[in-house]
């Protein structure tokens, strides 16, 4: 028997010294990259809003582990543009979207095929009128529009004539922030919105429709500019027509112009997001919800409003300056 | 039932036995070998991870002091510059300080400000926006508040002049200079370096997939740079800071954001930040993942690969063994004619031979036994046959008194002539074979008495081949036969009787018949008539059949014997079926 024995001793350590070589021959090429894929399409591929989106995102797309793509419209209107981006994304195929969608009703059919496909939508910043929407990440624009008016109320003390100054007619985002005001306002007689219009995101027609306003309504006390571009169009009409100061401009966003002029004093205000915490929240939600975990309906990432006074607090500057340059 | 028996039987067995506790040896061996070099490769990737990162911090922090060194001198130049030049505003300063800004491309600012922040001087000379809060500005106030002594801000956006914020780190002092009219004013002089560089060298830290370095300041604990800043201000992520200041340098393990984290702290000297590189833990786990599935692996196969090998040894083993249980039980059921082949000279082998030898002596005492067994009953069979009924003696011997008493004496000479010729034959010399001719004179003789004892109850004839007569047979097979035929079957009856006796060779066989007309035998009594136990007959001692038949089958063979036909009322037909041996012809 003893034959056996050592027979066998010899096959098992004949076995093993194959199975040690052969795991070191398998180590070479293990460690498969298995990333995931998500596409971020925002509205705008430049401007420093989306480039603070973009950030967010990467640094949750690092955390995560996954590979990230990020595209977008140039013009914040160009809704077919961004159809047919979303449609391109989900030919080559990929495990999540991201969409920041330049219209709240058009963009639905878009995802509602994702989801047929199995691609997880989240939609960040603005809304989409689809229940297949997993989540969505952004502010709560109402609640932006009444601490913009209460902001006014206060640099006003509660008495004046105001121009809003909207962006596109029809955009829920915008709608909702003109609903916010007004109903802020309603139960403060002195408060009197004189006309609201909408300038189409476009800065230049924004200043004109400023200057005409201006010229319309003699007596105006303050202006609310609800998007980057009319603020930054309110804003440069009043420089020009020095009447900076006596009219208060109470603005949206933290575009560089627009945080010179806050510290220059022809900004009285500026209501800001947190877009970074938008991508990053998008990407982590998207990780989430491709993992079949259960992400909630609605995050609402938060406003803030900076006045010159508080703009260089240290908190602040690190949400007011997201690049280091 | 039988699967179970089965089962349980192979659960007992040797192979099972050895299989199992080698097989679970081995496994338990290969386990905690596994579980100690998994242990062991464990600790070595951690302190690998642990130690890599300490490296890379150390990396950073040095190459932090180094510029921060640089930045020193460049502020103490500048500083130098202006407290040798004489009284503000002055031309050549200007051009002296100009120089220096634009050798280093990571200066930002250059300012001279008077003790409420009025500016004297500063590169660039652009424009000074509105709402700076100047003097209310940290750099602004350390420098106040320590003069003469170099501080450093903590990164902040620089936003004295008009053009592009910039985030910057700003070392300020405190300083007194003359003026024009030979006044000595305090002053405050700043250097703005650009905080991209700092960026760039943390960003570029990367500790395994994910992890990172952040920067604090070690006095407040306030966090300088991270590379995820803005999640903090969100709230959305958290960073156990107070934990890593009371590091000086060194790692630590930290859960308290819910995943363990490797954390490894550097100070960097002059200014009082520390560097805190951050790196997963899971990430080692995902390493420590592929080991242990390696290593599951390996178990398998070995557990495997044993379990083959010990089936094969243990069947190697108690195969032999088994065959020497299956021949035993054969010895168990009787059958005896086995021989084991005898394979290897190891321990069954011999166990083997020893079993043979005592299967062969088993055979041989089984045989003698059944010799002197068949010798000592043929020999007990001879006794009972030779007491020859002393009833029948008594009897007869009566009947001849009776004869004598009444005068017959004609039948006393028969009678008694017919008792010696019978004793004569009965004795025979001590043979146990005689003619059949000697046989049928024995039984005629016994008849003879008989019949005169019974008055003449029955008639008999007696009849034989000539072939027949010349064969030898058992002695006294017939008397107990008409005995019988007497006794149970004439003289119940009511008639007078009659009995022949026949010799005939038959098919090669010699065949003896005592045929009687009397009662005959019930069918049931008829078939216990020759088998054992002998039962209870009434009338008889039932040994006198039996008897015949038995020794018939010990002389000659299971083949030969008696043979009994009956009816009732019609009478019975005894046959002895005995080898037709010829005269002079021994067995």
């Amino acid at each position: 028997m003893r034959r056996y024995s050592i027979a066998g001793l010899l096959g098992l350590f004949g076995i093993f010294s194959l199975l040690v070589s052969c795991g070191r021959g398998g180590e070479i090429h293990s460690m498969p990259e298995t990333q995931k894929e998500i596409v971020l399409i925002v509205k705008s591929k430049e401007g420093e809003f989306w480039n603070t989106v973009k950030m967010g995102a990467e640094a949750a797309a690092t955390e995560f582990n996954v590979k990230l793509i990020f595209d977008g419209t140039t013009d914040e209107a160009d809704v077919k543009s961004q159809i047919d981006l979303v449609n391109k994304y989900l030919a080559y195929g990929t495990n999540g979207l991201i969409l920041a969608a330049n219209d709240y009703t058009k963009l639905a059919p878009s995802v509602a095929k994702a989801d047929r496909l199995g691609v997880p939508v989240v939609t960040i910043e603005s809304e989409v009128n689809s229940p297949e929407v997993r989540s969505f990440i952004g502010i709560d624009n109402y609640e932006a529009g009444r601490q913009a008016a209460l902001k006014m109320k206060e640099l006003t003390d509660s008495k004046g004539r105001f121009i809003i100054l909207n962006f596109v007619k029809g955009s829920r985002n915008a709608e909702q922030r003109e609903k916010g005001i007004r109903d802020e306002w309603a139960a403060t007689p002195g408060m009197q919105v004189v006309e609201s219009a909408y300038c189409n995101s476009d800065s230049t027609r924004c200043g004109e429709l400023t200057k005409e306003l201006l010229d319309k309504h003699s007596d105006i006390d303050g202006i609310l500019a609800l998007n980057a571009a009319a603020s930054i169009g309110a804003a440069e009409q009043l420089r020009s027509m020095q009447r900076d100061g006596e009219i208060k401009l109470v603005a949206f966003d933290n575009t560089p112009e627009e945080l010179e002029w806050l510290q220059e004093g022809i900004i009285q205000a500026t209501l800001i997001q947190n877009p970074f915490s938008m991508g990053y929240l998008g990407v982590k939600t998207a990780v989430e919800a491709m993992n079949r975990q259960s992400v909630p309906k609605k995050i609402d990432t938060g406003t803030k409003v900076i006045d010159a006074e508080n703009m260089f607090w240290s908190d602040n500057q690190k949400m007011l300056f997201p690049f280091v340059q | 039932m039988r699967g179970l028996q089965f089962r349980l039987y192979r659960f007992k067995s040797i192979q099972f036995l050895i299989a199992a506790s080698f097989t679970i040896m081995t496994v338990l061996v290969v386990f905690f070998v596994s579980l100690v070099l998994y242990n062991k490769f464990n600790r070595t990737a951690e302190n690998n991870t642990s130690l890599g990162n300490q490296q890379v911090i150390y990396q950073v922090a040095a190459n932090l002091e180094y510029y921060i060194r640089s930045m020193t001198t460049v502020f103490t130049s500048v500083e130098a510059q202006i407290k040798s030049s004489g009284a503000l505003p002055n031309e050549m300063l200007n051009e002296r300080l100009d120089t220096i800004f634009h050798t280093r491309e990571d200066l930002v600012t250059i300012g001279l400000f008077t003790e409420t922040g009025q500016r004297m001087t500063s590169l660039p000379s652009a424009d000074m926006r509105s709402n700076t809060h100047l003097t209310s500005q940290n750099w602004f106030r350390s420098a106040i508040e320590n003069p003469n002594h170099l501080s450093f801000s903590v990164p902040h956006v620089q936003n004295l002049f008009k053009g592009k914020y910039k985030w910057v780190v700003s070392m300020s002092k405190g300083i007194k200079l003359k003026t024009a009219n030979g006044q000595e004013i305090n002053a405050v002089l700043l250097v703005d370096a650009n905080f991209k560089l700092i960026d760039d060298l943390s960003r570029s830290v990367k500790l395994g997939q994910k992890g990172y370095a952040y920067i604090i300041d070690d006095s407040a604990g306030n966090i300088i740079y991270h590379p995820q800043q803005q999640l903090i201000y969100a709230g959305l992520k958290y960073e156990n800071v107070e934990q890593a200041l009371k590091y000086t340098y060194g790692s630590y393990l930290d859960g308290s954001t819910g995943e363990n984290r490797l954390i490894t702290i550097q100070t960097v000297n002059n200014v009082g930040w520390k560097i805190v590189g951050v790196s997963y833990m899971d990430e080692i786990v995902t390493t420590r993942k592929e080991i242990s599935t390696f290593l599951l692996w390996l178990l398998l196969f070995v557990m495997a690969f044993v379990l083959l090998i010990t089936l094969y040894m243990s069947a190697k083993i108690s195969q032999p063994i088994k065959r020497l249980e299956k021949s035993m039980q054969l010895v168990e059921r009787g059958n005896f004619d086995i021989h084991i082949p005898i394979r290897r000279d190891d321990e069954v082998g011999r166990l083997s031979r020893r079993f043979n030898l005592m299967v062969n002596r088993i055979r041989e005492l089984m045989n003698q036994n059944i010799h002197e067994q068949e010798a000592k009953r043929k020999s007990e069979l001879e006794v009972l046959q030779s007491q020859i009924h002393p009833h029948f003696l008594y009897n007869t011997l009566n009947s001849v008194v009776r004869l004598a008493g009444t005068g017959k004496n004609e039948d006393v000479i028969t009678m008694i002539t017919s008792l010696s010729r019978f004793f004569r034959i009965s004795l025979s010399k001590g043979e146990h074979f005689i003619s059949v001719a000697d046989e049928l004179e024995h039984i005629r003789n016994y008849l003879i008495i008989q019949k005169m004892r019974y008055k003449n109850k029955f008639e008999y004839a007696i009849e034989a081949d000539e072939e027949a007569l010349r064969c030898r047979t058992l002695k006294l097979v017939l008397q107990p036969l008409v005995e019988n035929a007497i006794y149970h079957g004439i003289e119940p009856s009511a008639d007078e009787g009659f009995i022949t006796i026949s010799a005939r060779v038959l098919e090669g066989k010699l065949c003896l018949q005592v045929k009687d007309d009397g009662l005959g035998i019930s069918p049931d009594k008829l078939k216990d008539l020759l088998t054992d136990p002998p039962a209870q007959h009434e009338g008889g001692t039932g040994i006198g059949l039996r008897n015949v038949h038995e020794r018939i089958r010990l002389n000659y063979g299971e083949e030969y014997g008696l043979q009994i036909e009956s009816e009732r009322e019609e009478g019975t037909t005894v046959s002895v079926w005995l080898p037709c041996l010829q005269e002079g012809g021994e067995i």
